[in-house]
C-alpha cells in the first residue's frame, strides 16, 4: 500500500460484528418482521392491540427492543400524519419579501412569487437561536424555502466578515427532507439581507426525485440543523450557532406544472435517446429521458477523474435548454439528477432545476432537448 | 419517467448480511466507537424492515441505510451534548488478522487509522462515504446535506491533514 487512504479502506474493511452478534441481530429482525405481519393481519378497529405483542412475546432482551420499536413505528404508521411542530406568530411575510433573492425583484416577478409561493411560519428556537421557515415556492419537483435565523445576542454577528452582497460561504448541516424524495441536489444560500438586525436569511432551493414521480406538493416536509457554520476567509470554519432546531411543514404552495409531450427520439453522442417526460413551470423545469448507454460508475476510489467525468456526460450530459417569450434561454444540462441503469443496457436520467428567476408559464417558448425543440404551446 | 420499481426483498438474513457492518463503520466513523453499534443498526435496519416505499437499486437502499444510521449517530451525537462519550486513546482497534513480519505494517495502518479519525466530523464522514464507501462527492453532499463544494472542500482540507501529520510515512498522497 502507497497511500494513508489505503491503510484506512483496509483498516475499516477490517471492522465487523460477530458472526454470533449477526445471529442475534438477525433473529432480532425477524421478530420485529412478525410483529410487523400480525399488525397488518389485525383488525382495523383495534390499532391498540399492536403495543400488546411485546409483552406476549418471550424474547431476549434486544427482541424485545426490536419488536417495541417494530410496533412503535407500526402505530405510528396508524395514527398517521402530524402536526406542525410550531404555529405561525404573528404577521406572515408575502413570499415575495423572503425569496426575491432568489427569483428576482422586478414588480412582475414579486406579484409572481407571491402568486404561487405560500407563507409557512414554523419555528424552533435553541441555544438563543430561532429559525422559521419564512415562505415556500415551488413545482412538482422543485422547491425553494426560505428561513429565518434570529439570533438572541445582539451581538452574535459581530466581527463576522460578510462577502459583497452580505453572503457567507455556507457550511452547516441544516437538512430537508420532503416526503417521497429519495434523491436531489441544489443549493444553500446564507446571506445578512439587513444588517441592522440580529437575523440571517437562509435559502435551500433543491430539485428532487420521488421514488413514485407523484410531486411532493402537499408532502410534509421536515427541517432539521445542529450547526449553522460558515467558512471563514483565513480557511478554518467558524460557528455561528450549535443547537438542535426541528420543524416541520407542509410543501404547500401554487403547483405551476405543465406537462409538455413527450416520447421523442434522437441521439446523443452516438447513443439512442428517448426522451421520457419533460415539464416546466413558473420557477423550473423536469427532464427525464432513457439513453441506450451505460457509464461505470464514478464510486471507487481515485475513479473521479476528469476522464470519468467526461465519460459520465456521454450518459448524463444530454443538453436541455428553456427558452423564454423575450429570447433568453436557461441552460439546465447539468441540473440537478439521477441516473438510473436497467438491466437491458440503458440508463435513465432524470433533471430538475429551478431557474434563476420567476416566470410566467405563458412565457416560456419550449424545451430544447440535445436537438429536439418540444414547443410549450404544443402542451 | 419510467422507474424500475424491483422490489428488493426485505428478508431478515438479507439485511443483516448486507448492512450490519456498513452500520458498524457508520457508527465508528460518527461515534468513534462501536459501543452503540448494535443499537443503531438494530433501530436501522427495523426502519428498513417498515420502510413501504421501494428503492430503486441496491444503491438507492444502501445510501439510504447510510443516511439512516448517519442520522441516529448524530442523535447520539447531540444526546451527549455534541461530543463523543469515549476519548481517542479509548477506542477499539478493528479486528484484523495479524501475522508475522506484518507489524510494522500494522501499527502504521493503526497510525492512519488514528489520525482519520482525529479529524473534525464533518471530515471524518466525507472520507468514510467518499474514499471507503466509495460514493461521488455529490451523492456524499445529499448525504450529508451539505453542499458539493463543502464536501470537496472537507476531502481537500483532509487530504491535507494526513499529508501533514503523516509526512515520512508515505509517498503517495491523493491531490
Amino acid at each position: 500500500m502507497t497511500s494513508p487512504l489505503d491503510s484506512y479502506t483496509a483498516s475499516m474493511g477490517d471492522l465487523h460484528f460477530s458472526d454470533e452478534a449477526k445471529a442475534r441481530m438477525a433473529e432480532s429482525l425477524r421478530a420485529a418482521a412478525a410483529a410487523r405481519d400480525a399488525e397488518k393481519n389485525a383488525q382495523p378497529a383495534a390499532p391498540a392491540e399492536v403495543l400488546t405483542m411485546p409483552a406476549r412475546r418471550p424474547a431476549r432482551p434486544h427482541a424485545r427492543r426490536w419488536v417495541r420499536v417494530a410496533a412503535g413505528l407500526a402505530l405510528a404508521l396508524v395514527l398517521g400524519g402530524g402536526a406542525t411542530v410550531a404555529v405561525a406568530v404573528g404577521v406572515l411575510p408575502n413570499p415575495a419579501d423572503v425569496l426575491s433573492d432568489v427569483f428576482g425583484g422586478a414588480p412582475s416577478q414579486t406579484e409572481l412569487l407571491n402568486d404561487v409561493g405560500r407563507p409557512i411560519g414554523a419555528s424552533a428556537t435553541s441555544n438563543g437561536v430561532t429559525v422559521t421557515a419564512e415562505a415556500v415556492a415551488g413545482d412538482r419537483f422543485n422547491y425553494a424555502v426560505a428561513y429565518s435565523i434570529e439570533f438572541d445576542d445582539p451581538a452574535a454577528l459581530e466581527g463576522i466578515e460578510f462577502h459583497e452582497g452580505g453572503t457567507l460561504t455556507y457550511v452547516g448541516d441544516a437538512f430537508l427532507r420532503v416526503d417521497g424524495a429519495m434523491s436531489g441536489g441544489g443549493l444553500v444560500r446564507l446571506y445578512d439581507a439587513d444588517p441592522g438586525d440580529n437575523t440571517l436569511q437562509l435559502v435551500q432551493v433543491m430539485g428532487v426525485q420521488t421514488w413514485n414521480d407523484a410531486g411532493i406538493v402537499g408532502r410534509t416536509a421536515r427541517f432539521s440543523m445542529s450547526k449553522l457554520e460558515i467558512y471563514a476567509d483565513d480557511g478554518g470554519f467558524k460557528t455561528l450557532a450549535a443547537g438542535n432546531w426541528n420543524l416541520k411543514f407542509e410543501m404547500n404552495y401554487v403547483d405551476t406544472t405543465v406537462d409538455l409531450p413527450a416520447g421523442q427520439t434522437t441521439t446523443w453522442q452516438g447513443s439512442a435517446v428517448t426522451i421520457d417526460a419533460v415539464a416546466v413551470s413558473s420557477l423550473g423545469v423536469t427532464v427525464d429521458y432513457t439513453i441506450d448507454r451505460q457509464t461505470r460508475d464514478l464510486a471507487l476510489p481515485g475513479e473521479v477523474s476528469d476522464e470519468a467525468l467526461e465519460e459520465q456526460a456521454t450518459t448524463i450530459g444530454l443538453p436541455v435548454i428553456v427558452t423564454f417569450a423575450d429570447g433568453t434561454t436557461f441552460d439546465a444540462t447539468d441540473a440537478n439528477g439521477s441516473a438510473v441503469k436497467h438491466g437491458d443496457g440503458t440508463t435513465t436520467v432524470s433533471k430538475a432545476t429551478t431557474y434563476d428567476h420567476i416566470v410566467d408559464t405563458d412565457d416560456i417558448v419550449s424545451v430544447t432537448v440535445g436537438d429536439v425543440e418540444i414547443p410549450v404551446s404544443a402542451a | 419517467m419510467q422507474i424500475p420499481r424491483n422490489a428488493l426483498d426485505r428478508d431478515p438474513e438479507r439485511l443483516v448480511r448486507d448492512y450490519a457492518d456498513l452500520v458498524l463503520r457508520v457508527c465508528y466513523t460518527y461515534l468513534r466507537s462501536t459501543a452503540d453499534a448494535e443499537d443503531v443498526c438494530q433501530d436501522t435496519l427495523v426502519k428498513l424492515l417498515l420502510r413501504e416505499e421501494p428503492f430503486h437499486d441496491p444503491g438507492h437502499e444502501r445510501a439510504w441505510v447510510v443516511r439512516v444510521a448517519a442520522n441516529a449517530c448524530r442523535n447520539l451525537l447531540r444526546d451527549r451534548g455534541a461530543h463523543p462519550a469515549v476519548g481517542l486513546d479509548d477506542v477499539p482497534e478493528p479486528a484484523a488478522a495479524q501475522t508475522p513480519g506484518e507489524d510494522a505494517l500494522r501499527r502504521r495502518d493503526e497510525r492512519v487509522l488514528d489520525t482519520v479519525m482525529a479529524l473534525p466530523l464533518p471530515q471524518r464522514e466525507a472520507v468514510y462515504l467518499h474514499y471507503y464507501e466509495g460514493y461521488p462527492t455529490r451523492e456524499v453532499a445529499r448525504i450529508v446535506g451539505a453542499t458539493d463544494a463543502a464536501v470537496r472542500q472537507r476531502l481537500s482540507r483532509a487530504r491535507a491533514s494526513l499529508r501533514d501529520d503523516l509526512k515520512g510515512d508515505y509517498d503517495d498522497f491523493p491531490a
